[in-house]
């Protein structure tokens, strides 16, 4: 027997979660419930009068009255939220040079010989992809410098420079230039010039001393520690603390002791993390047994390292995980993220595009080193055989990104963390041979899962401190920042 | 608004002009309403007159040719620079702009298109030549006014009215911030919002209440089926053009208990706007009627206020408490008080007197006194 229904339910995507459901509407708003008032909602037993009907009504999971009004509303936020997709390609990596100073472990970027000079792009090359760069229409552009050693082609970073600063002039982008290098071939020439340009410098610590010197090594062997600081203090000196920045990789040398990788940062004047997985790769492919973790445990101490930054934040000291503050910022903000890895569609290519030092143009880095292992399925073109339509308009970007739509893949699409979270169809491809990948197996699936189900376990807690050290790492301030405002004396506030 | 009467003579009309107690020069006096207490003065040229001094039966012959209201009491409330508009067949000055006041306001229209069950003036019908005296008012406004509201009613009710109106404020004073106080149904025209845009104002902010966060409450707040739907089409709207937005919660019985849902619906909705304001009811008019039913003690709404207002500010929202008294608010919420309410309704209490707190603090409404006075005493003085 038919019966009519007392409420309409809208899209709705949902995850136990002890006596409580999350459920997610299609634009990311979130709620918990009860289970009991879970289930009298799915049977349409909830009472229009009742609270919790109300608090999904206003999270648009379910109406009674009006239903082209919160369909309207729903499509506006999806749309915010999905705002990354509108300008198109804003991260620029240019691969200077193969060539490479230190013989890291772990490396994944494929790089040569300090000596092997033809693995450096040249400025004819150079100057093709930042003429590429300007295509995209994207109002903010970034370009980012890798290698190899980035600074070991240092002549074509300043024509890089100076040449998208002169593009520039006519298309008037909000521009700006990154430079990723391990800082040994600093010089006081090189520093002079980064500091003119306003260049941020990214560079890798992975811990103290005995951490960091285990994976990151000179040819002859050497550790790279003392001269790293050595320069990373040097940098900050001259171009300021906030323009320098550092980044880490997690193996098996310093995942148990991630809490000293800490220390060793606010030591050394940082104030943001970034805790990233080992990429199987290069050598770090071949060292895997040596290097290599299991996601589980990875994020069991991943947890433990967050804890410890969330007390050093309670405590009244800035200091932010970066992974946690992109997913963070993607659960509990309306807003977009520019984060390329957890995007949907993908950020390849449209997010991000790699320009190879010979001009061969990749979606990403590790797209890049598939080929560099040999397989070209993800380079998209070159800059000197190919027009800026072949490439970013071509059938090859074309099925990867309609391969990663989380929407669509399989598992995903009924995941109720599907909004925070990101395809990534080329470690698809290279770990599980297709582009949309087998989700039981796939450990960017099992880490995403892990981390985003422990935040919102957090979330759910709802523990005012804690939620205060979360928005303090969204909004970028600090916690006291956060608190004086709530005790902020009235003098400072002009009457309205 | 603030008003005075006295005796007219027989001039039936109505109109506006600037106070000054002194003379001024020639070419102001067309505009210019004179105060004299020496019917001798000079008061050739000037708009009209007015004067304490009771004047008998046998007006000077001067007098005859110029609007003139005698035996006007309590001129204390008038100051030079003030506006005022003079009702000549009733004797009744209305000050309609005070040149030492903040929050000045001109009232577009006094209808409406609905019929808020806790609105301090409800909707009625527009005295004739509203329109003409508010553009003229506007022209005589002060170049170097900082800040002017421009509410009603509903302001946006007459289309070309109100476009005028805004034009007229933007020749007079580029520099000011213009608040239109709306309810945004009428916005929901896109072309409505278009052409306001196009008038090119700098400093314009579109200062919208939203009671609820469900349609079935607001409307019912509103009287008006849809104005939940309306109003959020004409917030889109809005922001489709990149405008300034403020919008305002008036805190009562109906409301109290979901205002962090409310806090939380504006963020995840609306969180383009520039500003939020929680806004202590002020029980005129409707309210005045429904008082029983609409009055809701602050210290029952205070702890559901502190949970919205922190959570907008933890997200780096800008927001504000209007027509609030620091002594019943925590400590934690001081910093977002605003002394909001109009000059001439505001007031305080015996007990204010000795505060330290008082240059500060938002005051009452007149209409809430006898609430307040319940609440307020030496144990809650901080």
């Amino acid at each position: 027997m038919r019966t009519i229904k007392p409420y309409t339910i809208l899209p709705y995507r949902f995850m136990r979660f002890k006596d409580e459901v999350l459920l997610v509407n299609e634009a990311g708003d979130f709620i918990f419930v009860k289970n009991t008032d879970f289930d009298k909602f799915r049977k349409f037993e909830l009472r229009t009068q009742a609270e919790t009907f109300l608090n999904l009504k206003s999270k648009h999971l379910v109406t009674e009255s009006n239903l082209a009004l919160p369909v309207y509303q729903l499509a506006t936020k999806y749309r915010t939220k999905k705002s990354f997709l509108n300008d198109f390609t804003a991260l620029h990596i240019f691969i200077l040079t193969l060539r490479c100073n230190q013989k890291c472990r772990y490396c994944q970027a494929g790089s040569e010989n300090e000596t092997c000079y033809e693995h450096d792009m040249d400025i004819s090359i150079a100057k093709k992809c930042v003429d590429y760069v300007f295509k995209s229409p994207s109002p903010v552009i970034k370009i980012e410098f890798q290698g190899g050693e980035p600074l070991l082609n240092f002549e074509v970073l300043k024509f890089v420079v100076k040449y998208a600063k002169a593009l520039n002039k006519k298309h008037k982008k909000d521009l700006e230039f990154v430079v990723c290098t391990n800082l040994i071939a600093l010089s006081d020439k090189i520093l002079k010039f980064l500091k003119k340009n306003k260049i941020l410098i990214s560079t890798s610590l992975d811990g103290p001393r005995n951490i960091h010197d285990a994976n990151r090594i000179l040819p002859n062997g050497e550790g790279t520690y003392e001269i790293v600081l050595k320069n990373i203090k040097r940098a900050q000196v001259t171009t300021g603390a906030q323009n320098v920045a550092a980044l880490m990789v997690t193996t098996k040398s310093n995942f148990h002791n991630l809490e000293k990788v800490v220390d060793e940062y606010i030591a050394k004047g940082f104030d943001s993390i970034f805790f990233r997985t080992l990429h199987p790769f290069g050598r770090a492919a071949r060292e895997r047994n040596t290097l290599g973790y299991d996601i589980e445990e990875f994020v069991r101490n991943y947890k433990k390292a967050l804890n410890y930054i969330i007390e050093i934040n309670l405590s009244g000291k800035y200091f932010s995980e970066i992974y946690a503050t992109i997913v963070l910022s993607r659960i509990l903000t309306p807003f977009s993220t520019g984060f390329v890895d957890l995007q949907s569609p993908a950020g390849t290519g449209i997010g991000c595009a790699v320009y190879s030092q010979n001009g061969d143009v990749f979606v990403s880095d590790e797209a890049r080193m598939l080929a560099k292992m040999g397989d070209l399925r993800f380079r998209i073109g070159n800059v000197k055989e190919n027009t800026y339509k072949e490439i970013f308009d071509g059938k090859t970007l074309r099925e990867i990104i309609s391969s990663s739509c989380v929407e669509t893949l399989p598992q995903c699409s009924e995941c109720a963390f599907q909004m925070y979270c990101g395809a990534d169809p080329v470690r698809n491809y290279y770990a599980q041979g297709s582009l949309i990948g087998h989700k039981p197996t796939s450990e960017f699936h099992e880490r995403n899962y892990l981390i985003i189900k422990h935040l919102f376990e957090l979330i759910r807690q709802d523990d005012p401190e804690i939620m205060n050290v979360f928005w303090s790492w969204i909004t970028n301030r600090s916690i006291y920042d956060i608190k004086r405002i709530n005790i902020r004396e009235l003098n400072e506030k002009p009457n309205r | 608004m603030k008003s005075l009467t006295g005796e007219p003579n027989n001039f039936d009309s109505v109109l506006v002009g600037r106070i000054s107690n002194k003379q001024v020069k020639s070419k102001e006096r067309k505009n210019t309403i004179f105060i004299i207490s020496n019917l001798n003065e000079d008061i050739r040229g000037y708009k009209a007159i007015i004067t304490s001094v009771k004047v008998g039966k046998k007006i000077p012959s001067s007098f005859l040719k110029i609007p003139f209201i005698h035996s006007v009491k309590d001129f204390e409330s008038l100051f030079n620079g003030d506006l005022v508009l003079l009702e000549m067949h009733s004797g009744t000055i209305t000050i309609m702009f005070e040149k030492n006041s903040t929050h000045n306001s001109i009232f577009a229209t006094s209808r409406c298109n609905s019929k808020c069950i806790m609105c301090p003036q409800p909707s009625k019908k527009d005295p004739p030549k509203s329109e003409r005296i508010n553009l003229e008012l506007v022209k005589l406004i002060d170049k170097s006014t900082h800040a002017i509201g421009i509410t009603g009613g509903e302001p946006t009710l007459g289309r070309n009215n109100l476009i005028r109106l805004l034009k007229e404020c933007n020749k007079n004073m580029p520099q000011a911030q213009i608040q239109l106080l709306t309810n945004g149904i009428l916005l929901k025209n896109m072309d409505y919002v278009e052409e306001i845009v196009n008038i090119g104002i700098d400093n314009l902010i579109f200062c919208i209440p939203i009671y609820a966060d469900t349609d079935l409450e607001h409307d019912f707040i509103m009287q008006r089926k849809n104005s939940f739907q309306d109003t959020i089409q004409g917030l889109y709207n809005l922001e489709a053009f990149e405008q300034s937005i403020e919008l305002r919660v008036v805190v009562f019985s109906h409301n109290f208990k979901r205002l962090p849902q409310i806090a939380d619906f504006f963020y995840h909705n609306f969180p383009f706007v520039m500003h939020i304001a929680f806004m202590g009811i002020e029980l005129e008019g409707l309210a005045k009627e429904n008082r029983k039913k609409l009055w809701i003690s602050p210290l029952d709404y205070i702890a559901f206020l502190e949970k919205a207002v922190l959570y907008l500010s933890q997200r780096d929202m800008e927001v504000s408490i209007y027509n609030e008294q620091l002594c019943l608010l925590p400590k934690s919420l001081w910093a977002f008080s605003c002394k909001s309410i109009s000059d001439w309704k505001n007031i305080y209490i015996e007990e204010c007197n000795s505060c330290k707190m008082r240059e500060n603090c938002g005051g009452f409404f007149k209409s809430v006194i006898s609430e307040h006075r319940k609440l307020i005493n030496k144990k809650n003085c901080k």
